[in-house]
């Protein structure tokens, strides 16, 4: 704990994790409540990502914006999926392995505004196990090594995990597109 | 960022805001879920953990080497010689306090003196009876009373307000059953600043002429927690685990709210009935 506590080295920072706890601690429970179902599980989410937020402070500028009440939505939800992974690895495993298989990765084609509500439907369809890579890298601009260091994984994972995710996305799409045309 | 990315980017941050427009407000999901002790307790570890660094890294920042070994040289110097000279100063003034304590000791025991002479020549006018019936009732107040088979000691404060500006203490149950004496105990926020409260009460009975605090059976320290603005905590409350006389008049459970003192007031059925017949009676 003393690690994760090492990175909040000034009052202000201090304040500012105060300040966070106080304003979202419900919010970030009801989040892991959602996904976890479980009122003492979603605590354990909350608690680690609060400890994983000391490590990342820096992502959030004014506490009171609607940036930062995302930023810790996806972190407690990354929390929450990784609770649930440890429940059954084994499914996960599954999932992975399942989603590897396929074409090339011509994902960029499809991101397209013609695209734009196939997309909306297949990213609220996506598993958070994938959704949450692609908000740490594309909404807050997070390296592989940070994405890794929330998640409590190495950045080669992170971006195994990132291609899948993305080939994922790609086949719902397809599938999505093809029904309609 | 490409355009598509850019593209992703929207899309995420909509499907977000989508997800996050189900979550009702703070306040209301509080009202819903009150936290475990235990995550309480992690959290407030944390919190305090987070200061006692913060404090370290600060100092750590100052005698950290990057302005040079010549800038840190000069600054150990200064701080040993700093250091030295508050110490002398220490000694130095030490050596002096003895007699400063001895004149402020003379001082308050003359003051003393006189305001009990004054007290004396008041007490003088009034009749013989009421002064033995007085000095009786001082000597219960001060030593301990004994209750349900051991002794209880005055409060430290006797007059607790029930409510003041921002916050305010309530039971659901101000006369409770003999056969179920559970009670719930709310502290209510009603300001519009956040306050600290102490998740610990203490049980106090009236005994005559006093409040006493009955000892719990397991005494804890008690954790300072966060109460929300406009939020209300509630605290259930079984004096089954007290060992408690429920012929006594008056009960009060004592909170600690910020640097206050919050009390409020309970009984039991049987007294409150013997109560209201004498009031008819009379």
């Amino acid at each position: 704990m003393f690690l994760f506590l090492a990175l909040l080295d000034s009052p202000e920072e201090q304040e500012k994790f105060t300040e966070i706890y106080d304003q979202y601690r419900h919010f970030m429970w009801y989040v892991a409540n959602q996904k976890l179902q479980d009122e003492h599980l979603a605590e354990d989410a909350v608690q680690e990502a609060f400890l994983a937020l000391t490590r990342h402070l820096d992502q959030v500028e004014d506490v009171h914006s609607p940036r930062t009440r995302k930023f810790l939505a996806t972190i407690v939800r990354s929390k929450a999926v990784d609770i649930l992974r440890k429940r059954g690895p084994e499914e996960e495993l599954e999932k992975y392995l399942v989603s590897e298989k396929g074409e090339g990765d011509i994902l960029e084609q499809y991101l397209v505004k013609e695209n734009y509500h196939h997309l909306i439907s297949c990213i609220l369809e996506l598993e958070d196990s994938y959704r949450v890579i692609f908000e740490y890298k594309y909404m807050y601009q997070m390296g592989d090594a940070q994405i890794g260091d929330i998640l409590g994984i190495s950045a080669k994972n992170v971006n195994v995990r990132y291609f899948r995710a993305r080939k994922k996305l790609q086949k719902m799409i397809q599938k999505e597109v093809g029904c309609l045309e | 960022m490409n355009k598509q990315e850019e593209l992703l980017v929207q899309v995420l941050e909509e499907c977000l805001e989508e997800d996050l427009s189900f979550v009702p407000p703070e306040r209301e999901i509080a009202r819903k879920h009150r936290f475990s002790e235990s995550f309480e307790q992690a959290m407030q570890k944390l919190l305090e953990e987070i200061s006692h660094r913060s404090g370290e890294k600060e100092i750590q920042r100052h005698f950290l080497p990057r302005y040079g070994q010549w800038a840190a040289c000069i600054l150990v110097f200064c701080v040993c010689g700093w250091l030295f000279y508050q110490v002398s100063g220490q000694i130095g003034s030490k050596d002096a306090a003895p007699a400063e304590i001895d004149e402020s000791q003379a001082f308050d025991s003359a003051a003393g003196e006189a305001e009990d002479a004054g007290e004396g020549n008041e007490q003088a006018a009034e009749e013989s009876g009421t002064l033995q019936e007085e000095t009786s009732d001082l000597t219960t107040a001060e030593g301990g009373q004994v209750y349900c088979g051991r002794t209880v000691y005055p409060a430290e404060i006797q007059d607790v307000p029930e409510s003041l500006e921002g916050v305010t203490t309530l039971v659901n149950c101000p006369v409770l059953d003999e056969e179920n004496p559970v009670l719930m105990l709310t502290i209510g926020n009603v300001g519009e600043e956040d306050i600290r409260y102490l998740n610990r009460y203490d049980l106090e009975v009236w005994l005559e002429d006093a409040w006493y605090r009955i000892p719990a059976e397991k005494e804890t320290e008690g954790e300072w927690l966060t109460l929300e603005a406009g939020m209300a905590v509630d605290e259930e409350i079984d004096l089954s685990k007290y060992q408690i006389d429920y012929d006594a008049s008056q009960y009060r459970l004592v909170t600690y709210v910020e640097q206050d003192v919050l009390g409020v007031e309970f009984t039991f059925g049987e007294v409150f009935k013997k109560t209201m017949e004498e009031t008819e009676r009379n």
